[in-house]
């Protein structure tokens, strides 16, 4: 069910770089995982709803506005940028 | 020492909480070149926290029942200006900006935090071999793992290293360590405690709780840390309203679904006499169905896996963590997460983000919702006749170090106990209940969705009758 090509295709989606050894062994292990997973062909499911959440969880919202943040958590989250100038995160052009 | 004991100590002067502390950083020192639970120990802010403790009570100010307990933290919940891993390469310098919401709730009772416990990488494993850094020993027997993903929380209580410590439980990963290092454990009903704070593995399953020595001690820490937080929108002040439960006007269901095939005989023989027991003292003990348990593993690793693919989405290189050098953005992404992710965690990305692409969808992740639909309708229905259901954690006790390791459907199996009450959101205790030669076995008891107090009640009976 899983070939080399479907396994580049999901890691392309996934933004990960595997190793050709990486990619075979992930073909032999997600074949495994998912011929498991075809358990759930037994169940009759025609009726039924997806599921939603637990107890009476539904649209929580809040009032949309910015928040400030205090100033330690601020800093010690801009030291962290891997790329900065100044207080400004720094990517990579996209394009 | 539980908790009450050591507050009591406390308040007699019979040790100060620096006495106590140093007392458990020598435990540290000793036993993690045999455990290794800890990924880090904070020695100096442990013992000025401790300094706090003592003058407050050398002055006579009121101190609460946690004031100057040790205890520790699972190193994927955020202590503030601590390392925070999730026992990952590309978090492996990551310092935590601010406290989780558990931790900022337990800071203000004025506990001690001796620092933070390894993991399988972003709490996805059964044994926590996963972790990046280190393997962690079961304190039972060294050449068995101590379960997982909570391990070195579990490990970190049962070897004494610390009184309680906090873990995260997805799928079972605070009750299965705990039942195999033989100590307490409880994964709360999904909502009670807040995730905020918590580095994010599967969003609707996601919970904190506490490892214990005692029942007791559960109760202190999950009443410290539980209720609502505008910070999770999931979070609720829930309570079920205190009713005394004694083992004598109960109803235990006990589904055969759970006593089946691979059950191993001594964990099986174990738990059954337990269930005797409480049928002696007064209970009443019905056989139960949860048909749809045995597709809850299936169902619990597209779920999971799908959330996980999503949630992990945020470990580009961009923000925070490790970041590789690259030539343009998507070599930024490609190559940050496949240099900073460990194999099961790739896995684990690959696995969701298949059931969520387009073509599968339908036959993977839609699917896999609706048969949650009809796990969680099991519980429902099962509580409507019965006020608790016994299962085993586990069916076998803590298995050889690699032994598992090279077979991820093999480890996955590992959780099949404790999956079905993940996806219904019911809460759930691991309370060691025997031995199986030398290695601890744990009964879970499971209620309905905010019944913690019912289950600690009856936890406690239990403790006094095994």
């Amino acid at each position: 069910m899983i070939d080399k090509k479907l396994v580049e295709k999901v890691a392309h989606l996934a933004r990960l770089e595997l190793s050709d050894n990486e990619k075979i062994k992930m073909q032999r292990e997600l074949s495994a995982i998912l011929d498991y997973m075809a358990l759930l062909n037994e169940v009759d499911v025609s009726n039924v709803a997806p599921f939603y959440a637990n107890g009476d969880l539904f649209n929580i919202t809040r009032v949309d506005q910015a928040s400030s943040l205090d100033e330690q958590a601020r800093q010690k989250i801009i030291e962290q940028f891997p790329r900065q100038d100044g207080a400004y995160l720094k990517v990579k052009e996209i394009f | 020492m539980t908790i009450k004991e050591i507050h009591q100590n406390l308040l007699n002067k019979d040790f100060s909480a620096r006495e106590l502390t140093e007392h458990c950083l020598e435990t540290i020192k000793k036993e993690e070149p045999k455990i290794g639970a800890f990924l880090s120990v904070s020695d100096n802010s442990a013992l000025e926290q401790a300094d706090v403790v003592d003058e407050k009570i050398k002055q006579g100010q009121e101190i609460t029942l946690l004031s100057g307990v040790p205890c520790a933290i699972k190193d994927a919940i955020l202590v503030a200006g601590q390392k925070c891993t999730a026992g990952s390469r590309i978090l492996e310098n990551y310092l935590a900006p601010y406290d989780a919401t558990a931790i900022a709730k337990l800071k203000k009772q004025g506990v001690i935090i001796l620092g933070k416990t390894n993991l399988d990488e972003f709490a996805m494993g059964s044994s926590t071999e996963h972790s990046a850094f280190q393997a962690t020993r079961n304190p039972h027997d060294l050449t068995r793992v101590p379960g997982g993903t909570s391990g070195g929380s579990a490990a970190a209580v049962a070897a004494r290293e610390c009184v309680f410590a906090l873990g995260s439980d997805t799928g079972g990963s605070i009750r299965q360590p705990a039942s195999f290092c033989g100590v307490v454990g409880l994964k709360p009903t999904y909502g009670a405690v807040s995730r905020y704070g918590l580095i994010a593995h599967a969003s609707s399953l996601d919970q904190i709780g506490p490892l214990t020595k005692t029942v007791e001690d559960c109760q202190i820490v999950f009443d410290t840390i539980k209720g609502k937080d505008e910070h999770d929108a999931t979070s609720t002040d829930a309570d079920n309203p205190s009713v005394n439960v004694d083992l004598k006007n109960v109803k235990i269901g006990i589904p055969k679904e759970y006593f089946g095939e691979g059950l191993e005989k001594a964990t099986r023989e174990i738990i059954e006499s337990i269930i005797k027991k409480a049928e002696k003292a007064g209970a009443e003990i019905r056989e139960i169905s949860l048909p749809h348990s045995q597709y809850a593993l299936a169902c619990y690793y597209l779920v999971s896996t799908s959330e996980a693919s999503a949630n992990l989405a945020r470990f580009d290189g961009i923000k925070y963590g490790l970041s590789q050098t690259a030539i343009n953005l998507a070599e930024v992404y490609l190559k940050s997460r496949g240099e900073g992710f460990g194999s099961e965690v790739k896995r684990r990305i690959m696995l969701g983000t298949f059931a969520l692409s387009s073509g599968y969808y339908d036959a993977f992740y839609a699917k896999a919702q609706k048969v949650r639909t009809m796990i969680k309708q099991d519980f429902d229905q099962a509580f409507e006749q019965v006020d608790f259901i016994f299962t085993p954690v586990s069916p076998f006790p803590a298995f050889k170090i690699g032994e598992k390791i090279d077979d991820p459907l093999k480890m996955y199996l590992s959780d099949i106990l404790t999956v079905p009450i993940s996806l219904a959101g019911a809460p759930a205790l691991s309370l060691p209940v025997g031995q199986d030669g030398h290695l601890p076995v744990g009964l879970q008891i499971i209620s309905r969705p905010f019944n913690e107090k019912g289950i600690f009640q009856i936890g406690q009976k239990l403790e006094k009758i095994l």
